[in-house]
Formats: structure tokens, C-alpha cells, sequence
């Protein structure tokens, strides 16, 4: 095998000069390589495109407008470890850089400032490994992750809709949590198999209703009625009707099945926010689905104990530049709509969001409470 | 041109590539980061196609894009392309950036390979999408049967890059990019059920 003849061959390929002569190659490993770039030719498809076309933009605007207004941000809260960069392309990490509510990050010389800056972005599309503790391991009181906090001074308002819908079922299972959220808008008159594929892992979620009319049919847990009428019942048997800022809670996994109808005259946009007990599931979204926003988290929370869940939804308005972070070790899930994704950056692990627009951004905020099902005396082992 | 005639974002459509060059560029972009657009869009797609061949969910193929290209502008202020060009730069922060996602991931179960597209295109046919998704999967499937270096070259060569790109990013000889490519392409052909042909002369 002459290596240098199949890497001239490689090397006009990917230059797009080859026309199948002059190359003194074994031509099963030239089909072999022709067949790898035909597989290997992944189309971007037009949303994926955009929502990396998203967070690119907004960053070379947010650092675009940062290096004009290096003074812009005295509201700046920003609590992670301060990466540097190195032209291999790793992140060095530097130890952590606590910045709280301070407007010195913004004053330093714009070396620095332009680190921190990236640093935050980073953070908040996903760089970073950490998962937080285990809650009160032992404990036999239920485990809080506390509802939304807002940072002394950052200009968040009005909490227009909150409730919290305790479900009894599922059980989630000790360990790693996974956290889902989408935001979708379907067309009138479609429905789907909910979620239309298997659960493989018990999870807990409750759909919201943002605005349109959803027909929901299965096991539905609990329902929060904020607009319909309770009687105003489906005709469809077993299913329930929902509207604008109504929600419901479901137990989705094994065995679990729903549908859902969008059955008002105008598009129905829905959240769903789902807390999986398991490892980061790969799920499939259901054609038909226009995704507005979504935000997962893997590794959200560790579970000590088998536990069931609270979940809590609030709507908030975030100001212009405004940030929403929780306190420290505790998370949140924030989904806005398909207009202001762009502005809004959300940092992982902890779901810190802040809004870089000038208007303000209506944002819907999921937290939660687990309380850890203890085990049969029984069933319990003898702790050292 | 990388982008076709899709359409781009707003603020990314009145940018144009042209045939400037990578170096043209990346001056362009360090005086004004506000015309890092070209860049990006130059290398978007085969940045995400590399993404999206080494992570199992499209969703995080497309996460891992971003976080290339914001580390990309994160370090560009202090790129020094007198010495090393743009490209294999900005592939070596790819393949930094899915190498990290996978030791992150490496404590959790090994996922589906049936999942290549988390995200329905509403332009594409499901026929369509299925058969990315089947093509991805096989390709994959093919790939994971290759050792480390021998898997990092193929992966790089199907994203165009040349043998001394490969070589920088990497940080092994362009001897040994030669010699990995060959014994890759040969396992590929032998997985493929593809015959070992004679070599064809000059025709």
C-alpha cells in the first residue's frame, strides 16, 4: 500500500480536484473513502441552523456591543470559574472567581473584561461539568430546592402566574436526574401520540398551556385550572380541555401514554417541563412540533433517596439586563418564547438566565421540591 | 461557499463570504469582532457535521457548535495566524470541545445510535431525515470500530481538512497521519464488504 499516493488521493479529494485518475491507489480504499464522505454529509437542517445561528450571533453582538460599552452592566452577577484560553483550544481553568452584583468586572481592563465576558458565555450554552449534591442525604424531611430567587437588586418583576403541583406519582428513583424543558407551538386542529415514543426511565412533567386550547387524553395526575371551566369537558371521554395558563401534571415513563390535540381555532403553544429519573435521555421530538425554546440539564440533582416531586411554575417579566439567579447549589429551568430565545443566556448546571435585550422578556421559570420516600422498616438497612 | 443558498439569520444575512481568505478574515474579524461573521458562517456547517459525527443527539451536536465558535471568538484577540492557520485552529477547539463532552458524559451509559436527529426539520421529508439519520448511524457505527487516532483522522478528513491540518490539530507527524488514514480506510473498505482493487495507473 503506498500511503503517500493514498494521501495525495485524500488530499485532492478534499480539495475537490480528483477526477478518478492520476492516483495510484488501491480503489477499494478510494470507494471506501468516497462512500465514508457520502454518509458523513449531515445536513444542518434549517432550525438547528438557526438556533446556532442564535447563540453565535448573539454572542458577537453581546461581545460587539461589550468592547463599546465596556461600563454597561453594573448589575452584572455572575458566580462560575473563570476559564482562560489557550490556543489549543482547551479551557484552562483558574481556580473559581466569585463576582457578585459588583460592577468592577466591567471596569477591568478589557483583556479581562473580554475573558469574563466569553466565560459567562460559555457557561451559559453548556460548557462545564458539575453536578450538584445530593440533597440532605438522610434527611427525613423533605428536601427544598427553594422557589426562584432573585439576586438582591436585579431588576426582575412581576410574577404573573405561580402554582406548584405536588405529584404523587412517579417515584423517582435515586440518582442523577435529567431535566427537560421545551416550548412548542402546534398548528390548530393537530394531535400527536404524547409523548409518541418510550420512556424508558419514570419521569414526572407537567404541560402548560401558554396560550391556544389543548385536548390532553391518558392518566393525567393532577390539573391546575386557571382559565377554563372545569365542566367545560372534552367530548372526547377521558380527555381534558385545556387553556391559557391551565396546566397538568402527568406521569410519563413505562407504561405511560398520552395524546394531545390542539383543538382551539388558534395554534396552541405549550411548555413542557419534564423531570426524568435517569441518565441524559436522547428523545426524539414529535413531528408537527414547532420548537419556540427549550433548555435541558443533565445531572440537575442527585438523588440519595427515591423521592416525588413538586414542581412549580412561575411566569416572570425579566427587565432589560436583568438576571435571575438561583442561590447557591440550587437550580432553575427557564423557557422563554420563540422571540426572545435569542436574548436570553442560561448558564448549566444551576440555570442562571440573564437577558441581554433592551425590552423586557416574558420568561417561565420551573423549580422543584422533592420529598424522599423513605423505605419499609423492613426493607431499611442498618446504617453504620 | 459552506452555507449555500439557506437562509441565515437576520443579522447574518447581509454578510457575505466572498473569496477573501481565511487570514483576510480572521484580521477582519480581530479589528471588529463584529465581522467574525464570515468566519463563522465559512465553517458552520462543517463544524456542526463534525460535531454532530463524534455526539449521538443533534441537539448537543448543535450545542457543541456553538461552544466551538464562542471559544473561537474567545480566543481570536489572541490567535496568532503568522504561525498556524485558521482552520486547523478552529477544528483542534472542535475536537477539543466533543473530546470534553465525552469524558463528561463518560459516566453515564453509552446512548443509542439510533438517535441521530433530535430536531425535525419542518423543510425535509421524514423519508429524508431518515435516511441522515441511517447514514449518520452506519457511519458512525463504522468509525467506533477504529482506534482513537485512526477514528481522528477519518473524522477530520471527512471534514476537509488537509493532511498537514490534520497533523497540527492533533499534534501528531504528517508521517502518522499517513500511515493511521491508510490502516482506517482499510479496516472501512474490509467493514464495507468493499474488495481490495488494484491499484488503477495513470488512464
Amino acid at each position: 500500500m503506498d500511503d503517500r499516493a493514498l494521501d495525495q488521493f485524500l488530499n485532492d479529494l478534499t480539495d475537490g480536484r480528483d477526477n478518478g485518475l492520476h492516483h495510484d491507489v488501491d480503489q477499494g480504499l478510494a470507494h471506501a473513502m468516497v462512500q465514508l464522505r457520502a454518509l458523513g454529509q449531515v445536513p444542518l437542517s434549517a432550525p438547528a441552523q438557526q438556533r446556532i445561528d442564535r447563540q453565535v450571533e448573539a454572542a458577537i453582538s453581546y461581545l460587539h456591543n461589550q468592547g463599546k460599552d465596556p461600563a454597561m452592566t453594573d448589575t452584572a452577577i455572575l458566580t462560575t470559574t473563570l476559564p482562560g484560553f489557550t490556543l489549543n483550544g482547551h479551557v484552562a481553568e483558574r481556580g473559581p472567581a466569585r463576582v457578585t452584583h459588583s460592577p468592577r468586572l466591567w471596569r477591568c481592563p478589557p483583556a479581562l473584561a473580554w475573558l469574563a465576558t466569553v466565560a459567562l458565555l460559555l457557561v451559559t450554552i453548556g460548557l462545564g461539568s458539575r453536578s450538584f449534591g445530593p440533597f440532605s442525604s438522610g434527611s427525613q424531611h423533605p428536601s427544598t430546592v427553594p422557589a426562584v430567587f432573585a439576586q438582591g437588586g436585579t431588576p426582575t418583576s412581576s410574577t404573573d402566574v405561580q402554582f406548584a403541583m405536588t405529584l404523587p406519582a412517579p417515584v423517582l428513583p435515586a440518582g442523577p436526574l435529567f431535566l427537560w424543558s421545551t416550548m412548542y407551538q402546534i398548528e390548530a386542529g393537530a394531535g400527536v401520540e404524547y409523548p409518541g415514543f418510550a420512556i424508558p426511565d419514570p419521569a414526572a412533567a407537567i404541560v402548560w398551556v401558554q396560550s391556544g386550547k389543548l385536548a390532553i387524553g391518558g392518566d393525567t395526575v393532577l390539573v391546575h385550572r386557571a382559565s377554563m371551566d372545569p365542566s367545560s369537558t372534552s367530548p372526547v371521554a377521558g380527555e381534558q380541555l385545556l387553556g391559557p395558563d391551565d396546566a397538568v401534571a402527568v406521569e410519563l415513563g413505562p407504561g405511560h401514554s398520552y395524546t394531545i390535540r390542539s383543538v382551539g381555532t388558534e395554534p396552541l403553544v405549550f411548555a413542557e417541563f419534564w423531570i426524568v429519573g435517569g441518565p441524559e435521555p436522547h428523545y426524539p421530538y414529535p413531528a408537527g412540533y414547532n420548537i419556540l425554546d427549550y433548555f435541558h440539564m443533565p445531572d440537575a440533582e442527585g438523588l440519595p433517596l427515591p423521592a416525588t416531586v413538586t414542581m412549580q411554575l412561575a411566569r416572570m417579566t425579566l427587565a432589560p439586563k436583568g438576571a435571575l439567579v438561583p442561590e447557591d447549589g440550587d437550580w432553575q429551568v427557564v423557557l422563554t418564547d420563540g422571540l426572545h430565545a435569542t436574548s436570553l443566556y442560561r448558564a448549566w448546571p444551576s440555570g442562571e438566565v440573564r437577558s441581554y435585550a433592551d425590552q423586557p422578556i416574558p420568561i417561565f421559570v420551573m423549580t422543584a421540591t422533592f420529598t424522599p420516600v423513605t423505605a419499609t422498616p423492613s426493607a431499611a438497612t442498618p446504617q453504620e | 461557499m459552506e452555507n449555500g443558498n439557506r437562509p441565515n439569520s437576520p443579522n447574518l444575512v447581509a454578510l457575505t463570504v466572498g473569496d477573501a481568505s481565511d487570514a483576510e478574515l480572521v484580521q477582519q474579524a480581530k479589528r471588529c469582532i463584529a465581522d467574525f461573521g464570515p468566519l463563522y458562517l465559512r465553517y458552520r456547517d462543517r463544524v456542526y457535521r463534525y460535531c454532530a459525527c463524534r455526539l449521538d443527539a443533534g441537539a448537543e451536536a448543535e450545542d457543541a457548535t456553538s461552544a466551538v465558535f464562542v471559544k473561537a471568538l474567545a480566543g481570536l484577540r489572541n490567535f496568532d495566524d503568522g504561525g498556524t492557520s485558521f482552520r486547523p485552529w478552529l477544528f483542534r477547539i472542535a475536537h477539543n470541545e466533543v473530546t470534553d463532552r465525552h469524558k463528561r458524559r463518560a459516566v453515564r451509559p453509552e446512548t443509542s445510535l439510533t438517535t441521530a436527529m433530535d430536531f425535525p426539520d419542518p423543510t425535509s421529508s421524514p423519508e429524508a431525515e431518515a435516511e441522515t439519520a441511517d447514514a449518520l448511524n452506519r457511519l458512525r457505527i463504522l468509525l467506533r470500530t477504529l482506534s482513537p487516532r485512526e477514528r481522528g483522522v477519518l473524522e477530520l478528513r471527512l471534514s476537509d481538512l488537509s493532511t498537514e491540518e490534520i497533523a497540527a490539530v492533533l499534534g501528531i507527524s504528517v508521517g502518522s497521519v499517513w500511515t493511521a488514514q491508510s490502516r482506517a480506510l482499510a479496516h472501512v473498505r474490509d467493514a464495507m464488504g468493499i474488495a481490495s482493487g488494484s491499484a488503477t495507473t495513470h488512464v
